[in-house]
């Protein structure tokens, strides 16, 4: 069992199954170079992690520490081989498992839990978390007004009215779908 | 702008060195509480930042330990670990914060599917502006895609899947060919508008072929009933990296214009897949097989797609296919009973060819006379080519002519048998041409003999209500297509 503790003031500790925790690219990668140390008398402090985010962190790894590890598909520039169908060389479709669309904080007042947890899973290297996170909010915000988007996102725009004018110009082909 | 109450910035760092509280988690514990751990447990478990060697305890100097090297201190230290504490200002979003340094925007950027919506994304604040266009937003899209929408007058055209009137479409493709990182396919084959075609070659002129996005074009599909003036022009500047050329619906004006186009694909040194599809005549008379042979000479062609061209006879086609070395072998072939036939196809072609191909088209023109011989090849096909994924027998049916549904029940029956037998886990399809009533005696007596594993019906079918009934496994399936 590995404990990791957050950033809170005091700090919490979670104490963590190493295969779980392991699905942290950040912390295995820490882990293996302290090999031979013996880790679980020493919790990993994550900084940049607050208490909440940090269960969520940890509800979800536990939840996925028994999941197959995702294929790493190398890069199409990379793939030499002659009969490569454009198809196949898609990577694949992102679809959000049940158990994780229940699991992500998606009610709008949640939303900066939302974006804590992405933060976190980008951090601490959790690919899949993130791809799933991403998606949820890339297909939030899709279709809806750049001003939604600014709302949700609390994106302020900081764009000049001349410049604005220009952008909405020179993109106006874009817009009205 | 920021939200007060939610968008907290993430919280200072703290030192690990005061009171803990440690979270049971239900797997780990049987009651799910909280439990407050001392500060004595804390200073024995919680790193320090000291760089001191530790006392030796007992268990030290009782011998090494294979888990906790005597005389080294593992330290967590304050610069290992980059802290938000140091941000003096506040950022404005979350998912802008020092943190992600806009990683995580760019990644939500690379899930929205909608090339125009990225684009119009932009304007949302100079942030999304700055990362939007990205190579790394953009990862998702390697290609060009425009083609007809033909039952929306106002919105006539689909541009890698958004609806657009054709006014947008130079903007459109320009902004696309400015921000895909790779171009690896431009797909206009299946798109008549002049516009488009105008447009994509004043992009291309503007950008520049020889740029980094779009020196790797490996696929061109293109169009005839547009303007032929851009055919040989689009090919020839993208000859260097085209590996597949397809040319639907091609017609030439003249010998000219065709003696441009097929001096066009033999420039395409790095060729190995070519199809072309022509539903007029004209190309007869400005085009000659000498014209297509010296184009494809050379050149190792192993998808071959040669449709509707009367003068091309089975010699031609089987001296592209001897072209190949001796390694090699035809991939795809789609041809149809004017060029070929299905008997050239066993008695001429190399066995290399048949025991390998993975893709077979063969459009029979005319009617199919219950006699004939290509019959019984069509049902050899499956043993004869045991790596086939897809075939597709068109007008193979009897176009209504009921004389036939036995031939066509007994070649379905046969491919499932030899689907079974091979246990072929691939996907395969049939495609046959026939009436309503030939589908609907087909598909029952397929039905009662439980053999049929799943149908497809093609877009459009009025069959679609027999899909829940005959959906039996995904090992295999036939598509059906109708008139």
């Amino acid at each position: 069992m590995i404990q990791l503790c957050s950033n809170d003031d005091p700090p919490v500790s979670f104490t963590v199954p190493r295969k779980a925790v392991e699905l942290s690219k950040t912390i295995k990668t820490m882990l293996e170079d302290l090999e031979g140390f013996d880790m679980e008398q020493t919790p990993i402090p994550l900084p940049n992690v607050d208490a909440p985010t940090l269960e969520l962190i940890v509800k979800w790894v536990e939840q996925h520490q028994d999941d197959p590890p995702p294929v790493e598909k190398p890069r199409v520039e990379d793939d030499d081989s002659d009969d490569s169908d454009a198809d196949d060389d898609q990577e694949p479709e992102v679809v959000i498992p049940e158990w994780d669309k229940k699991f992500l904080p998606t009610d709008d007042e949640q939303k900066n839990q939302l974006f804590k947890l992405l933060n976190a899973a980008n951090y601490l290297e959790i690919k899949p978390l993130l791809d799933i996170g991403c998606k949820y909010v890339a297909d939030k915000i899709s279709g809806q007004t750049v001003e939604w988007v600014r709302d949700y996102l609390n994106m302020e725009n900081d764009y000049t009215p001349e410049e604005e004018a220009k952008l909405k110009e020179e993109i106006a082909w874009a817009e009205g779908l | 702008m920021a939200n007060s109450d939610d968008s907290e910035p993430l919280r200072k760092r703290t030192k690990c060195s005061k009171k803990f509280v440690r979270f049971n988690l239900p797997n780990q514990s049987p009651d799910n509480s909280a439990v407050v751990v001392d500060d004595e447990e804390v200073a024995n478990s919680a790193p320090t930042h000291s760089t001191s060697a530790p006392a030796p305890t007992a268990d030290d100097q009782a011998g090494p330990s294979t888990s906790s090297p005597p005389d080294i201190e593992i330290i967590f230290s304050s610069a290992s670990v980059k802290s938000v504490e140091e941000d003096d200002k506040q950022p404005q979003s979350l998912l802008l914060s020092k943190l992600g340094q806009g990683d995580i925007l760019v990644k939500i950027f690379d899930y929205i599917t909608s090339p125009t919506e990225k684009v119009r994304l932009e304007r949302v604040c100079r942030a999304f502006r700055r990362l939007a266009p990205t190579a790394e937003a953009w990862t998702s899209v390697w290609g060009v895609f425009v083609e007809d929408v033909e039952n929306d007058p106002d919105r006539p055209l689909l541009m890698n899947g958004d609806q657009m009137s054709a006014w947008k479409i130079p903007y459109a493709i320009e902004s696309l060919l400015a921000r895909i990182p790779i171009v690896y396919t431009i797909d206009v084959g299946r798109c008549t508008l002049d516009i488009v075609y105008h447009s994509l070659m004043a992009s291309l002129l503007r950008i520049g072929v020889k740029s980094k996005s779009l020196k790797n074009v490996e696929e061109i599909y293109l169009n005839g009933r547009s303007s032929d003036d851009y055919i040989a022009p689009l090919i020839s500047a993208f000859s260097c990296s085209l590996r597949f050329v397809d040319v639907m619906a091609v017609r030439f004006a003249n010998a000219v214009t065709a003696g441009h186009f097929w001096q066009a694909v033999g420039e395409c040194t790095e060729l190995n897949g070519f199809r072309i599809e022509t539903d007029t005549q004209d190309w007869d008379e400005h085009s000659s097989p000498e014209m297509v042979m010296q184009a494809l000479a050379g050149k190792h062609i192993s998808t071959i797609g040669l449709m509707g061209l009367g003068r091309i006879t089975s010699d031609h086609v089987i001296s592209i296919l001897d072209a190949l070395p001796a390694d090699e072998f035809v991939r795809c072939l789609e041809i149809d009973s004017e060029s070929f036939s299905l008997v050239d196809f066993e008695l001429r072609v190399a066995k290399k060819h048949w025991e390998n191909i993975y893709e077979l088209k063969y459009v029979h023109n005319g009617y199919l006379a219950p006699i004939d011989p290509t019959w019984s090849i069509m049902r050899r096909i499956p043993r004869m080519c045991p790596n086939l994924k897809a075939l597709s027998l068109f007008k193979a049916g009897a176009g209504g002519s009921k004389m036939l549904h036995p031939l066509a029940f007994e070649l379905i029956d046969e491919y499932l048998t030899v689907l079974d037998d091979l246990d072929i886990q691939e996907h395969m399809e049939l495609e046959l041409d026939m009436t309503e009533t030939e589908a609907q005696l087909l598909f029952g007596a397929l039905i009662t003999q439980r053999k049929c594993r799943e149908i497809y019906f093609a877009e459009g079918s009025r069959f679609t209500g027999f899909h829940p009934v005959i959906r039996r496994s995904d090992k295999a399936s036939i598509l059906l297509a109708f008139d």
